[in-house]
């Protein structure tokens, strides 16, 4: 091994994680402003595969480039902690849309006394904030942006045009300006979401197809305390995911909305997230089950300095919604809220 | 002029069908002409000069907020080159519709990554404006 492995490997075994819990999402969130040593950054080149270090070459400004090294440092980092392996010696392949999926040490080396294939992840990452997803037995999507990101065009012509007609009427009634670019902002960023932990790419599910809503609800405000280790906002909402009448009705083999778990929140003041993944395998199909599983759906966060520490991340979180279980909101429930806006 | 003679009226339809088979894109003035003349050709699709989307296509891109003008070029990839994300990518697809008047549908537009790839999407399009 390199020194700068062996250094990585020994300060970093402290760093190893158990596995999440079925229903269980981690969220490792780097920022960063954290990152204030340009040794560190050397250190993570080093972790990466000569193929990585070429394709941030190819990024024409350093701000792209130095995006791509902590992304790619922020998997490998992350993902080792579950195998417990260095992280430069994961390797990596992607679907035949392209989502990466991770190739384990023990898989290459035919070693068959543990082997983590189960393990998914998906990330996401904006200037100012990476985050990395990890589930277990589970495909999981998330996406993260800035909160408060100007859009070059109008919203609601965007809106018009992308998403579903009942998600445009609804932005359409915000009348504060402020307002209305967040929620224009956790709409995009729960449908990204959708669509990467669906890892079969746009084409398969235009943005127009599903919709999303979210509705005040006291029930989303308890569920989200129970699941996450950070504050609910005193406001938390429902969030609800229908498909189009065309969605519906072709490939049967599609996965229902409400088999999707969706959460909303604010890994910072400054960020908006939306983290999807699938709902478990009931025993059996009746919605009392289903209840219980989304009792059990958790997610803890992290901010993560790879190679030197984490903490919780509590401070500065809000979680903002979630999804129910289908009993506490029925589609005709969904309906009336909307014409409250 | 030859071209205007001989797109006279018998031969419209036919014209128009040439046209669409062998992408012919004659120059400027002539190309006005026989637009102006076969009818039939404008209702089955033209296709636009090319150097003409080109400017078009850089001067949209330059106007992008988010964009650097001296960063955009006929081959600058979005992600690459201008450093744009996904959400900035819909934003360019859609002034893109709005300058050519078109719809480009999700599928194709999850394809558009580049420059390149907005110049000849538009210049392949037969009811691009």
């Amino acid at each position: 091994m390199r020194p700068a492995t062996m250094l990585a490997t020994a300060a970093s075994h402290h760093l190893f994680r158990p596995l999440p819990a079925p229903s269980e999402v981690h969220l490792w969130c780097l920022f960063p402003d954290d990152v204030r040593d340009s040794k560190l950054m050397n250190m993570y080149q080093n972790l990466l595969s000569s193929d990585e270090q070429k394709k941030i070459l190819e990024a024409n400004n350093v701000k792209t480039q130095n995006e791509r090294l902590l992304a790619r440092t922020l998997v490998r980092t992350t993902l080792a902690r579950y195998g417990m392996v260095d992280p430069s010696s994961l390797r990596f392949t992607t679907n035949k849309f392209g989502k990466p999926k991770v190739i384990w040490p023990s898989q290459v080396e035919g070693n068959n006394s543990w082997r983590p294939n189960s393990l998914c992840f998906n990330l996401s990452h904006t200037q100012s904030l990476l985050a990395c997803a990890v589930t277990i037995d589970s495909e999981v999507g998330i996406d993260v942006e800035e909160k408060d990101r100007k859009l070059s065009r109008n919203l609601m012509a965007l809106a018009r045009r992308r998403f579903s007609p009942e998600e445009a009427d609804w932005l359409s009634r915000f009348e504060d300006p402020t307002q209305q670019q967040q929620r224009f902002m956790q709409l995009w960023t729960l449908k990204e979401a959708y669509v990467k932990a669906l890892g079969t790419g746009i084409s398969e599910t235009p943005l127009k197809d599903f919709s999303f809503a979210l509705k005040p609800s006291f029930h989303a405000q308890t569920c989200l305390e129970r699941a996450v280790n950070c504050t609910a906002h005193s406001q938390a909402e429902s969030i609800t995911m229908e498909f189009s009448r065309l969605m519906a009705s072709n490939n049967k083999s599609r996965i229902p909305a409400n088999r999707w778990q969706f959460l909303l929140l604010q890994p910072s003041p400054l960020h908006i997230a939306s983290v999807c993944t699938q709902m478990h395998q009931p025993h059996s199909p009746d919605d009392e089950n289903l209840e219980e599983l989304n009792k059990c759906f958790r997610m803890k966060m992290w901010r993560t300095l790879p190679l030197v520490g984490d903490m919780n991340l509590t401070e500065g979180a809000v979680a903002l919604g979630m999804s129910l279980p289908a009993q506490e909101v029925s589609s005709s429930d969904t309906k009336t809220s909307l014409k409250q806006y | 002029m030859q071209a205007a003679r001989r797109a006279s009226t018998p031969l419209r339809a036919l014209h128009g069908a040439l046209l669409q088979r062998l992408r012919v894109q004659p120059t400027g003035a002539a190309w006005g002409v026989l637009r102006a003349m076969s009818g039939e050709a404008h209702a089955q699709g033209t296709y636009l000069d090319r150097s003409q989307v080109v400017d078009r296509v850089l001067s949209v891109l330059k106007s992008n907020a988010k964009v650097d003008p001296a960063k955009v070029s006929e081959t600058a990839s979005f992600q690459q080159d201008l450093g744009l994300d996904s959400l900035d990518e819909v934003e360019v697809v859609m002034a893109i519709e709005e300058e050519f008047a078109l719809e480009i549908p999700d599928a194709e537009a999850d394809k558009i990554k580049s420059t390149r790839d907005v110049i000849e999407y538009v210049a392949s399009h037969p009811r691009a404006k």
